[in-house]
């Protein structure tokens, strides 16, 4: 073994993120992994609920996790898309898919098809071509097939997850695989001449030496120094309602005159988080978070990162690092990214410099990105309430102005670096917040409209056989539940 | 709604940029009312100096259809697996950077760390060895890549080298019997729109007139519409990289046919070896800083292997790129959008991927800011990171025998380039880009090459005992050299798709 290897790591925190770090570490690193020791003491994770991309079933193999009966067992459900209510405006309804949308034609993109078919139908019409949309419609799901002739092929979906039951779940596999857990909690981290962090003094008075330091934990209030992105909505309150019967196979996303009301479906209820600006709701609304059920949490909301993740020898991920915007769904998405990345260029003890530099750098770029996405849904609607006005007036990242620009004049995306989504996805949700080309790419001139709206209507109705013949997503996790092959 | 398209599209300049943008033009639009137009002169000639390429010119020949077999027959292709990089850190120094990474497909791990960690040169000798098409290049085979990822002969891609003009010809047919109508004149006016500043048409000196709405100016260095029409202004980089003339001359070939591009150092630039069917592609980029004309064509001369065949070509130009490659409704193609010396042969590859932007947003009419600032964007990016990549050989050589290669070491390079190289000393990483043609096994290949070696490698080579590393990287050797005793000399490989080809062609 290399003498200046990192022999020993700390995890901070006790939610799913640490145990994810922790876990994957592990795992990846195999037989170069350090002794990992999470200490979950000085961290109290709040119950709620994940909302996550289809990206999660890539970390979730690289954890061992990708069996969807154990998701089932903790209470979680499946995710097929974002659906919004009332936005842009008061009356809309609008479907953001995941898997493909329609089918494109060489260089044609589906929906400049359906723009050259009839640049007047209604914009939101491209999720109907979507079999994600028309499976979560009915509450219907199953998973993708591996068969590529099939439309099931197209599917992809991510996860509702019980926040508490998930982080409990990822703590039996990372306590299985040889992560040391200990409830006692960091009061000091104590460094060495270099700035690096040698040991850490415990609660306990007992102290625990590590070579690296991973911190997932939610710090107090918003840290001076983070970047943050700037938002009309300043204020989070969250809890449990009454829940959907059965719970939908998609997140929702309901537009009220106080801001977005975000549910999140659970097999044993539904988890709502009211993103809103504080003097833009009433007191009692503040109180009660829009109809939760008991006590609502309420906190203050800031998205922004951390300006370096990556310091010496502690690296902040999660809560410690940044907190992307609720609607970007991306929370866990960015951490798989981070410690993929941190994998690949695992550093020294004592030494890791450029490494730091190098993951920072990406790093910001994908936390940007995913921010700069979720923005099209503040920016991009057409309600009139002072709160709604007021989150249209926000400046929006360079990044999405630029998009906005290109996507209006002849619905393309382009090519960027770091763009978190496909451009399928960026059409997606542009479409669904009512974005409209005035133009269609005029390669799509190629092809006949005759040709285009036959093509365009077969692939409707296989949607709508394929999407009815699935079963109900509560069937689903019911032979799920009893073991039966799904 | 369709007031608003492009009907008519104007080519100024033929050459290879140009009629690689015709034939892409007429393919993308083939069933619509578009219109594309090339207006050429014969009395002026082509530079065509880019005959050697990098892979992704197979994917523009596939996307427009082009069998393999006949572009090879009529262009005098020859495959291309690597460049041999001769005396670049020191003189007498050699490597390859080749199409394809190092190592077994699929390790998590780049195969440079394990090497470096156990034991680099010393104890597994060059790099070098380790590689497929590098093995294959040596030895002069080829045959092309397994189809199975899994399998280490699916680890390498390959380019062409082949002459430029025929190249130019052979995409002319193509084109013209997609309806592209060639114009044969001099361009003497260009008009514009009073109000817009459009350009509107050109007048050639017969008096005849070409109208448009869109404009691709193919006109090489000058930059007929987008320089001196439209003035979009140029971007300098020649304080990095300092060669602004060439010589080219083609020499007889001398029997062998070496499926790959040379590239030898010398005093005050590097001499270029191309070889193709019927001749060898020959050619001295020089900093005239550094060095005369006089002395340029006699270091080439001395490069020769076989006989002269032509008077030699001399070209001037300055490294850069214009500072907005599309501007109002005119976009540069080719040299008239920038010129980077061909030291990894990219200069085709710039106009495939001009080309296949100006497709992600070819305008309908209406115009909009939008759709050129998204392509001067992505194209600069695309010009800056060739051009970082390019820096790096210069700047990473020990090389201290001329006032040039002091120079270039001494040199101040792109903060962009300083942290890659930053980077890879240190921890052997390459910085993650998701645009940018060269790919980590390129920017492996030349940091190995040009003798930066990483200080501290991947932490999960660890993982691997020394006997075991040892043993696994010798059966990586032997599965190479059998793998390449296999396969038929690269001569071979030509002379039966040349067979094919007029076998078919009889048919």
């Amino acid at each position: 073994m290399d003498d200046r290897a990192v022999t020993r790591l700390a995890v901070l925190g006790a939610g799913p993120e640490a145990w994810i770090s922790a876990l994957y570490l592990k795992r990846r690193l195999g037989p170069v992994a350090p002794e990992i020791t999470l200490l979950t003491g000085n961290d109290k994770p709040q119950p709620g609920a994940l909302s996550t991309l289809p990206a999660i079933r890539d970390l979730h193999a690289r954890l061992g996790l990708d069996d969807l009966q154990r998701v089932a067992q903790t209470g979680g459900t499946f995710k097929l898309g974002e659906a919004f209510r009332d936005a842009p405006s008061v009356g809309d309804a609008g479907f953001l898919p995941y898997g493909e949308i329609g089918a494109a034609i060489g260089p044609v993109r589906f929906h400049q098809q359906l723009h050259r078919i009839d640049p007047a139908a209604p914009a939101f019409r491209l999720a109907d071509y979507a079999l994600a949309a028309r499976a979560a419609a009915e509450g219907r799901f199953a998973p993708p097939s591996s068969d590529p002739r099939s439309l099931l092929s197209t599917l992809e979906f991510g996860l509702h997850l019980d926040a508490a039951a998930y982080a409990e779940l990822l703590r039996g596999a990372a306590v299985s695989e040889g992560v040391t857990a200990l409830d006692d909690a960091a009061v000091h981290l104590a460094a060495g001449e270099n700035g690096q962090i040698e040991r850490i003094k415990l609660a306990s008075g007992a102290s625990l030496e590590a070579d690296l330091v991973i911190d997932t934990r939610l710090p107090d209030g918003k840290p001076a120094d983070w970047l943050t992105v700037p938002s009309a909505f300043d204020c989070l309150v969250e809890g449990p309602i009454a829940s959907e019967d059965p719970p939908a196979p998609r997140t929702l996303n309901r537009a009220v005159a106080e801001g977005w009301l975000r549910q999140i479906p659970l097999q044993s209820g539904t988890w709502q988080q009211m993103l809103t600006a504080a003097d833009a709701a009433t007191d009692q609304v503040l109180e009660t978070g829009f109809g939760v059920d008991g006590p609502a949490r309420r906190a203050a909301w800031t998205t922004g990162r951390c300006p370096a993740l990556w310091q010496d020898n502690l690296i902040r991920l999660g809560p410690a690092g940044w907190r992307a915007d609720p609607l970007a769904a991306a929370d866990l998405t960015l951490l798989g990214r981070a410690l993929d990345l941190l994998c690949a260029m695992f550093p020294h003890r004592d030494e890791g410099a450029v490494e730091a530099g190098e993951f920072n750098r990406l790093m910001a770029l994908e936390i940007d990105a995913a921010n700069a996405f979720a923005m099209i849904f503040h920016h991009c609607q057409a309600r009139t309430e002072t709160v709604w006005q007021a989150a249209r007036d926000v400046p929006i990242a360079e990044m999405l102005t630029e998009t906005l620009a290109l996507f209006r004049s002849r619905g393309r995306i382009g090519v960027r670096e770091f763009s978190h989504h496909d451009e399928t996805r960026w059409v997606a949700a542009l479409l669904a917040m009512g974005v409209t080309p005035e133009h269609h790419d005029p390669l799509a001139d190629s092809l006949g409209r005759r040709v285009l709206t036959e093509r365009a209507s077969r692939i409707l109705d296989t949607v709508a056989q394929t999407a009815s013949s699935l079963p109900t997503q509560a069937e689903f996790l019911s032979r799920l539940k009893s073991g039966a092959p799904a | 709604m369709s007031d608003n398209r492009v009907k008519r599209v104007l080519i100024v300049g033929g050459g290879t940029a140009g009629w690689m943008t015709a034939a892409a033009l007429s393919n993308a639009f083939r069933a619509s009312e578009l219109r594309v137009e090339l207006v050429e002169s014969e009395a002026i000639g082509t530079v065509g100096v880019g005959e050697s390429t990098i892979p992704h010119i197979r994917y523009f020949n596939a996307g427009l259809g082009i069998d393999e077999a006949a572009f090879i027959a009529e262009t005098r292709a020859t495959y291309k697996l690597a460049i041999e990089f001769r005396d670049w850190n020191r003189i007498g120094d050699r490597y390859m950077h080749p199409f394809g990474a190092f190592g077994m497909p699929g390790s998590e791990i780049g195969f440079h760390h394990l090497w470096s960690r156990f034991g680099g040169a010393d104890a597994f000798g060059p790099l070098d060895t380790y590689s497929l098409p590098i093995q294959m290049a040596r030895a002069g085979k080829f045959a092309p890549p397994a189809s199975d990822p899994a399998s280490l002969a699916s680890s390498y891609s390959y380019a062409f080298q082949f002459d430029a003009g025929l190249y130019a010809r052979f995409l002319r047919r193509y084109a013209e019997s997609r309806g592209v109508v060639r114009t044969e004149g001099r361009i003497e006016r260009v008009e514009q729109d009073a109000e817009s500043g459009h350009v509107r048409s050109v007048t050639l000196t017969d008096g005849r007139t070409c109208q448009a709405e869109f404009f691709v100016d193919c006109s090489g260095f000058r930059g007929l519409l987008i320089e001196q029409t439209l003035q979009a202004g140029y971007e300098d980089w020649s304080r990095w990289l300092p060669c602004d003339r060439a010589i080219a001359l083609p020499s007889a070939s001398t029997g062998d046919l070496p499926p790959y591009t040379r590239a030898t150092a010398l005093e005050a630039g590097w001499a270029w070896r191309i070889p193709l069917q019927h001749r060898v592609g020959n050619g001295h980029v020089y900093a005239s800083a550094f060095m005369d004309d006089a002395r340029a064509e006699a270091l080439l001369r001395e490069q020769l292997e076989g006989a002269p065949l032509a008077e030699p070509n001399r070209l001037r130009f300055l490294a850069g790129k214009r500072q907005r490659q599309w501007v109002s409704n005119c976009v540069a193609i080719g040299l008239s959008s920038g010129f980077l010396e061909p030291l990894e042969s990219t200069s085709i590859h710039l106009v495939q991927a001009a080309i296949g932007y100006l497709l992600d947003y070819f305008p309908t009419g209406s115009w909009n800011a939008a759709d050129s600032q998204a392509f001067n964007r992505v194209m600069a990016m695309e010009y800056e990171r060739v051009r970082d990549f390019l820096i790096l050989h210069y700047k990473a050589s020990e090389r201290d025998d001329s006032a040039f290669w002091s120079y270039c070491r001494d040199m101040p390079v792109p903060d962009t380039l300083n942290a890659k190289i930053e980077l890879f000393r240190e921890r052997g990483l390459v910085a993650r880009h998701e645009t940018g043609v060269f790919l980590e096994p390129s920017w492996v290949a030349v940091f190995m090459g040009q003798g930066i070696t990483p200080r501290r490698t991947d932490p999960r080579a660890e993982a691997y005992a020394p006997a075991q590393a040892e043993a696994g990287v010798r059966a990586l050797h032997r599965e190479l050299e059998g793998l390449t005793s296999r396969m038929p000399s690269h001569r071979e490989a030509i002379d039966r798709l040349l067979a094919q080809s007029s076998a078919m062609g009889a048919v």
